[in-house]
C-alpha cells in the first residue's frame, strides 16, 4: 500500500520536468513519421514496378509474338472484308485508319504486346500504391 | 498542414479521443499528443538515465511506437503512462544493447552522490536533485515503478532481474529521497523506528 510519500512521488514523476521546446520535439516526431511513410510508399510502389517488370519480360519470352504474327496473318481477309463494302468515305477512312493498328508484321506485334505488358505494369504500380496509401 | 484554429480545437479534446483520431490516421491529433506528453517522456528517460540527446531519441521512437500501436490504446489507462512505459522498456532494450556491446570492456563505477547530500537537505528539494543521490539502478528502479508506473513485478521482468534485487533498490532509493525530499518525515522515521 502505497503511503503518502509514495503518492506524492508518483505526483512528481507525473509532472513533466520542463517544457522548453515541445513543439520543436513534436514537429520532429511528425517528420519522421512523414519520412516513414514516405519511404514505405516508395518501397511499395518500387516493389510494384519491379513486379511488372518482370511480367513485361516473361510476357515477351512467352513467345506470344510468334503467336500474335500468325494471327495476324489470319486478321488481312478481315482488314479487307471490313473496308471493301463500305462506300462512305469517312466511315472507310476511319476504318482504315484503326486497322492500320492491327498487326501485320512481328515487330508491330512485339509492339502491341509491349504496350499491354507495360499497361499492366502501370496498374500494378497503381494497385501497389493505393494498398499503400490504406 | 494543421492550422492553428484546429490546433487550438485538438487542444481542447481528452487524450482518449485525440488517440481515437490517430487511430483513424489524423496526423494532427497524434501531433497534439505528442506536444501534450513529449516533456513527460524525456523527462522520466532522464530520470532513469538518459542524457539530454538520448532522452529525446528514445522518446521519438517510444512516440511513433504509440502511432503504429494507438489502436491498442483502449483508454483503460493515461495515454501519458502508456507511452511511457513503451519508452522505458525501449530505453531498457537499448541499455541491455549497449551492455551486450560493453561487454569485456571495464564496467563504470556507480556514482556515489555524497557531496550535495547537505545541499539538497537545505530549502526546497527538486525531484530531478534528489534523484542524482540515487546510484543508477536505486535511480532506474523507482523512476519504472514511480515514473514509469510499472509494478515491481512488471520492473523485475523488464530489467531481467530478480524481484528481490528491484525491490531493495526501490526501497534503498526510496529512502534516500524521503530523507532528501522530506527531511523532518525521514528523521520521524529514523527515531521511530
Amino acid at each position: 500500500m502505497a503511503d503518502r510519500f509514495e503518492t506524492r512521488l508518483e505526483r512528481m514523476f507525473a509532472e513533466p520536468p520542463w517544457d522548453d521546446d515541445a513543439d520543436r520535439f513534436a514537429d520532429r516526431v511528425q517528420g519522421r513519421l512523414g519520412r516513414g511513410e514516405r519511404t514505405r510508399k516508395l518501397m511499395i510502389g518500387g516493389a510494384g514496378l519491379i513486379g511488372g517488370v518482370i511480367a513485361v519480360a516473361q510476357v515477351l519470352n512467352a513467345n506470344l509474338g510468334a503467336a500474335m504474327q500468325s494471327a495476324g496473318g489470319e486478321l488481312a481477309p478481315v482488314r479487307a472484308s471490313l473496308a471493301q463494302p463500305l462506300q462512305d468515305e469517312r466511315v472507310s477512312g476511319l476504318l482504315q485508319s484503326l486497322t492500320a493498328y492491327l498487326p501485320a508484321s512481328s515487330t508491330g506485334t512485339e509492339v502491341v504486346w509491349t504496350v499491354v505488358a507495360l499497361g499492366l505494369a502501370g496498374l500494378a504500380l497503381l494497385a501497389t500504391r493505393l494498398m499503400g496509401e490504406v | 498542414m494543421s492550422t492553428s484554429g484546429d490546433r487550438a480545437a485538438l487542444a481542447g479534446l481528452h487524450d482518449v479521443e485525440l488517440a481515437a483520431r490517430a487511430a483513424a490516421g489524423g496526423r494532427a491529433a497524434f501531433g497534439e499528443l505528442v506536444r501534450r506528453h513529449g516533456s513527460g517522456v524525456r523527462g522520466l528517460l532522464r530520470r532513469m538515465g538518459a542524457d539530454h540527446a538520448l532522452a529525446d531519441d528514445i522518446a521519438q521512437d517510444a512516440f511513433l511506437v504509440a502511432y503504429e500501436r494507438v489502436a491498442e490504446f483502449r483508454g483503460e489507462g493515461a495515454y501519458a503512462g502508456w507511452v511511457k512505459r513503451i519508452a522505458a522498456r525501449l530505453y531498457l532494450k537499448r541499455k541491455a544493447r549497449e551492455a551486450k556491446a560493453a561487454l569485456g570492456r571495464e564496467p563504470a563505477e556507480p556514482e556515489e552522490s555524497s557531496g550535495h547530500g547537505e545541499a539538497l537537505a537545505v530549502g526546497r528539494m527538486d525531484l530531478d536533485e534528489a534523484l542524482k543521490a540515487l546510484t543508477p539502478a536505486e535511480q532506474l528502479c523507482v523512476s519504472l515503478c514511480y515514473g514509469a508506473g510499472l509494478s515491481h513485478s512488471e520492473a523485475a521482468a523488464a530489467l531481467e532481474t530478480p524481484l528481490g534485487t528491484v525491490k531493495s533498490h526501490v526501497k534503498r532509493g526510496l529512502d534516500k529521497l524521503r530523507s532528501r525530499l522530506v527531511p523532518e518525515a525521514a528523521a520521524g522515521r529514523s527515531v521511530g523506528g
